[in-house]
């Protein structure tokens, strides 16, 4: 049935393909679970604007749920949802509750609009919610929306699991029962559009561009929520949370602004629901283009003056040239580290501390040699460097640059020439004041757990002193230490009945402990040489206090040509655990576990020595990028972690990780398998000034000890790839920028 | 949310410790070096100077260099600032003003911005240039390219019309009661419609002019003063 009702629609989402309205149905509206749509607690077909990465906080009944969702392409939604029940105790009358006052539930959702909308015909989509993990939340529904003028919208559907729990009207094969605490983490198949089939409906009309009005018939039952009332097996019977007097929800949304919008209802006819939706278009930016100082403009060469090599005679004009070149460059934010001038050509071996676009420290750069070279120089030769090594280069004709400065910038892209920079130091030393230099900062620093499933956030914030000193091209001494104020990091679990703990060496399991304590703690303590290969080839060695928890030596090598879209690497790691208190010393290799439920603590064996994996990069060139790494993990155990990522040009990321390993999933712990979400934010885009600064959110599923990575600064991949063609090619429109 | 939380946390007792972090990154504690800015209002633009304000810092300009000197106000914007001609690539002049905003333009037209925001990365004004110079009325295209949020140029297409008004007298810092003959150029495009219009003199000089910089930044007003 499920198969052949899926099959069905599929196939008529590709009849009706090219068909008339070649925009998907959209809706700035979220509904209670925080998916795109006009209605309250139930789905309709709409989706977001495509890139719209979205928060929105509910709350009715005694649930909060925090759900974030982003329109992955602009026919897919997926969302990850943290939600709490208050007085929700799994077990209540069992020998083990569940521990806490509130139930702490992690889901995830996707959502397809296989059909668009045409003139007569509906938009159509399937969803699947809670499909992944504990199943609380676990339904299935096909659903279609029917927009009649430009207001009104018309919504009915089909549901499974939670849907097609109230006023069932057909059943489809048995649908196994939820399982809330345990092995979670699996995709259950098993119960995808299976059991008791109901049908919802509602209207949503949009009054102008703030206000809308929606009504509709749910077909949740909240067996759950209200336990033995409703009699069935449940998973807490005590649990009473609200009453459900009738399935017609009533509600209005009301949008503040472009990104924040404010709705309320009135739910299941006993109780009023409240939610609020922060949206952000990813595809935009504070100030497109950047907002930024000009740069200073090109300055064309007399005509004629080309010929002219009568300056290379003269005593001390390149060292007069170089330190002009370098002031020039320095008011751009950009670094001059070395520089090859001879008559016709140079060499500038660059850093560039200021821009998050590559493309536009290379454009200042050519612009600040016109005018500041003798006039023969006619090729410019731009290194970009990662802690002195080159990483990518590229080389441009001085004519062209003159030539081109009022065209569009495509015009440049085909004249420049990419190449790696190999070599880029030969022959070449480093600038005054360029090696050795020591660089440091002193700050406050927080660090945020957040959707944990003991608490919703933890935070540790403190002051932290890092410094980098560089004593020559590839060569880092990097150190961080940092002193807690406050903060809940190291809270213990609250040891949730079933919670297992797995069998691995504890490898990451008591990484709470490093956080315990106000003493003064070293985060890393490094050398570091990164150097060249070749052409193609990156090398990194980074020996000392690697990270938080662990000590040792980490190799790695990159292959990555300049042009090519495909980079393939290795790392080899050794390490040895370091003591909690993250001073100098050295724990033993031997581990123990303690199981948060019951307080017995038991050898967790011993924590390897090697680790490390081989990785493979594509970036597919349409906005998505894929990771593979192969290999052994921090507590022995082999296997493989995949990692897409939707990239967007303005430094943007949203991705989600899958990490499989070849323990059991008992052996593993809860979760099964590591899995989780990453964001990244470029800090560009929030404060609108340039910045290289990003931030880097990870929402893992837990921190447990099987497909467990070093945490090693300075990987190749990230350092290299921002300054080779691909990536420059992107955002080139800001090189005369 | 809960990251939002947490950075208002740290704002908070950043705010409390009156720190906002110090050292030689320059990347390090950017986000409460904007938040504290923003607090002290440093970050906040003065308004735009008054017309006696603008007289003067003409005059000083005029005083200082003997470059060409223009003075150019963005109403949008509520700001205006006194320019200068810094440099000239063929037939491309670009001019310079505080805060290190640049515009650039060919024949009396813009056809680039830096450091405005929203910046007009480069044009493509065909024939009309020459129009307005000739004070000929015709027709021709007119391409504006900005980036979007994602860093790609985006591309306004507009065909326009260009004709020829009435005889205006224009009177700057340097120069009194000069003929000239307003130019109109009224373009629309899929995406926008614009009118833009140019007060040019015997010579061929545009004096004058009221042009389009985009849909964010409206209109720009720009005066040549020598």
């Amino acid at each position: 049935m499920r198969m052949r009702f899926t099959a069905a629609v599929i196939g008529a989402s590709i009849l009706g393909a090219g068909a008339v309205g070649a925009e998907p149905t959209l809706s700035y509206s979220k509904n209670m679970y925080g998916l795109p749509g006009g209605l309250i607690d139930m789905p309709t077909a709409e989706v977001a604007p495509d890139g719209e990465l979205s928060t929105t906080l509910s709350h009715f009944g005694g649930t909060t749920k925090t759900t974030l969702t982003f329109q992955l392409l602009p026919r897919l939604t997926g969302a990850f949802r943290y939600s709490a029940l208050k007085n929700y105790r799994p077990g209540r009358f069992g020998p083990t509750p569940y521990p806490n006052s509130s139930y702490y539930d992690r889901s995830f959702d996707l959502k397809y609009q296989v059909l668009k909308e045409g003139t007569y015909r509906p938009a159509v989509a399937i969803g699947m919610r809670d499909f992944i993990g504990t199943g609380l939340y676990s339904a299935e529904y096909v659903v279609a929306t029917k927009s009649i003028g430009s207001r009104l919208r018309v919504t009915g559907g089909v549901g499974w699991g939670r849907m097609g729990s109230f006023n069932s009207f057909a059943t489809t094969g048995t649908r196994p029962g939820i399982g809330i605490i345990g092995a979670g983490g699996n995709l259950r198949t098993d119960r995808w559009f299976k059991g008791p089939m109901s049908a919802f409906g509602g209207v949503s009309y949009q009054v102008n561009d703030r206000l809308s009005f929606k009504a509709e018939y749910s077909t949740d039952n909240y067996s759950e929520e209200r336990g033995a009332i409703v009699g069935g097996p449940v998973q807490d019977a005590g649990a009473n949370m609200f009453t459900r007097k009738s399935p017609w929800n009533f509600g209005a949304d009301y949008k503040i602004s472009p990104r924040i919008a404010l709705g309320a209802s009135y739910m299941y006819g006993s109780t009023f629901g409240l939610k609020l939706t922060l949206a952000t278009d990813l595809k935009g930016a504070a100030v497109p283009g950047g907002s930024e100082a000009a740069p200073l403009p090109v300055a064309v060469r007399p005509r004629n003056s080309a010929s002219d090599l009568g300056w290379t005679d003269l005593p001390g004009k390149p060292a007069m040239v170089q330190s002009d070149v370098a002031n020039a460059l320095a008011k751009e934010g950009i670094m001059l580290e070395g520089m090859k001038l001879d008559g016709r050509s140079v060499r500038v071996v660059m850093r560039n501390t200021r821009y998050d676009i590559e493309s536009q420290a290379v454009g200042r750069t050519a612009r600040a040699l016109t005018r500041n070279l003798p006039a023969s120089v006619e090729e410019f030769t731009v290194v970009q460097t990662y802690q002195g090594m080159p990483t990518g280069a590229v080389t441009l004709k001085r004519s062209d640059v003159e030539a081109l400065e009022n065209a569009p910038a495509h015009d440049i892209l085909q004249r420049a020439v990419f190449s790696s920079g190999a070599g880029a130091w030969d022959g070449v030393a480093p600038v005054d004041g360029a090696y050795p230099r020591l660089s440091w900062s002193l700050g406050p620093y927080g660090k945020l757990g957040v959707f944990d499933p003991d608490n919703p956030v933890k935070l540790d914030v403190g002051l932290k002193l890092s410094a980098d000193y560089h004593f020559a091209p590839g060569w880092v001494v990097s150190g961080a230490a940092s002193v807690k104020l406050t903060g809940n990091l190291d809270a213990a679990p609250s040891g949730r009945s079933g919670a297992g703990v797995g069998t691995l060496p504890a490898v990451r399991s008591d990484g709470r402990l490093y956080a315990a304590g106000n003493d003064p703690k070293i985060e890393h303590l490094t050398i570091a040489k990164y150097g060249r290969l070749g052409p193609d080839w990156y090398t990194r060695v980074t020996v000392g206090y690697l990270e938080s928890m662990y000590a040792g030596a980490s190799g790695e090598v990159l292959w990555k040509p300049a042009s090519s879209r495909l980079a393939f690497g290795a790392e080899l790691n050794y390490v040895r655990p370091r003591e909690y208190s993250m001073g100098l010393g050295l724990k033993t290799r031997h581990s123990f576990i303690t199981d948060p439920a019951t307080g017995i603590t038991s050898y967790a064996g011993l924590i390897p020595e090697w680790n490390g994996h081989v990785s493979a990069y594509y970036d597919f060139g349409n906005g998505f990028h894929g990771e593979m790494n192969v290999g052994r993990y921090l507590a022995g155990d082999w296997g493989a972690t995949v990692a897409v990522d939707r990239e967007f040009n303005n430094g943007w990321r949203v991705g989600a990780y899958v990490t499989k390993t070849n323990v059991s999933a008992a052996a593993f712990g809860e979760g099964s398998f590591d899995k989780g979400i990453r964001i990244t934010i470029p800090l560009s885009s929030s404060i609108g000034s340039a910045t290289r600064k990003k931030n880097k959110i990870v929402l893992q599923s837990l921190s447990r000890n099987g497909g467990a990575r070093l945490n090693v600064n300075g990987r190749l991949y990230e350092a290299v790839r921002d300054a080779h063609h691909p990536e420059m090619a992107k955002t080139w429109g800001r090189f005369w920028r | 949310m809960s990251v939002k939380r947490g950075l208002t946390a740290l704002a908070a007792i950043a705010g409390v410790a009156g720190l906002s972090g110090c050292g030689n990154k320059t990347d390090e504690n950017l986000f409460l070096k904007s938040l504290t800015q923003r607090v002290k209002g440093e970050t906040v633009q003065a308004g735009p100077m008054s017309p006696e304000q603008a007289a003067a810092g003409i005059q000083a300009a005029l005083a200082n260099t003997d470059l060409p000197v223009a003075f150019v106000a963005m109403p949008d914007r509520e700001a205006n600032a006194v320019m200068v001609h810094i440099e000239t690539n063929g037939a491309y002049k670009t001019w310079g003003g505080g805060g290190r905003r640049s515009i650039t333009m060919a024949g009396g037209m813009i056809t680039a911005t830096r450091g405005l925001g929203n910046d007009i990365m480069s044009s493509s004004v065909g024939e009309i240039a020459s129009l307005i110079q000739a004070r000929k009325a015709g027709s021709g295209q007119h391409v504006l390219r900005h980036l979007n949020g994602e860093n790609q140029t985006v591309e306004t297409v507009a065909d326009c019309q260009v004709t020829r008004g009435g005889r205006k007298k224009v009177t700057n810092a340097t120069m009194q009661n000069v003929n000239t003959t307003e130019m109109t150029e009224n373009c629309s495009g899929s995406d926008a419609s614009f009118t833009n219009s140019y007060l040019v003199d015997g010579r061929g000089r545009v004096l004058q002019s009221r042009q389009w910089l985009g849909p964010a930044n409206g209109y720009i007003v720009f005066q040549t003063h020598r």
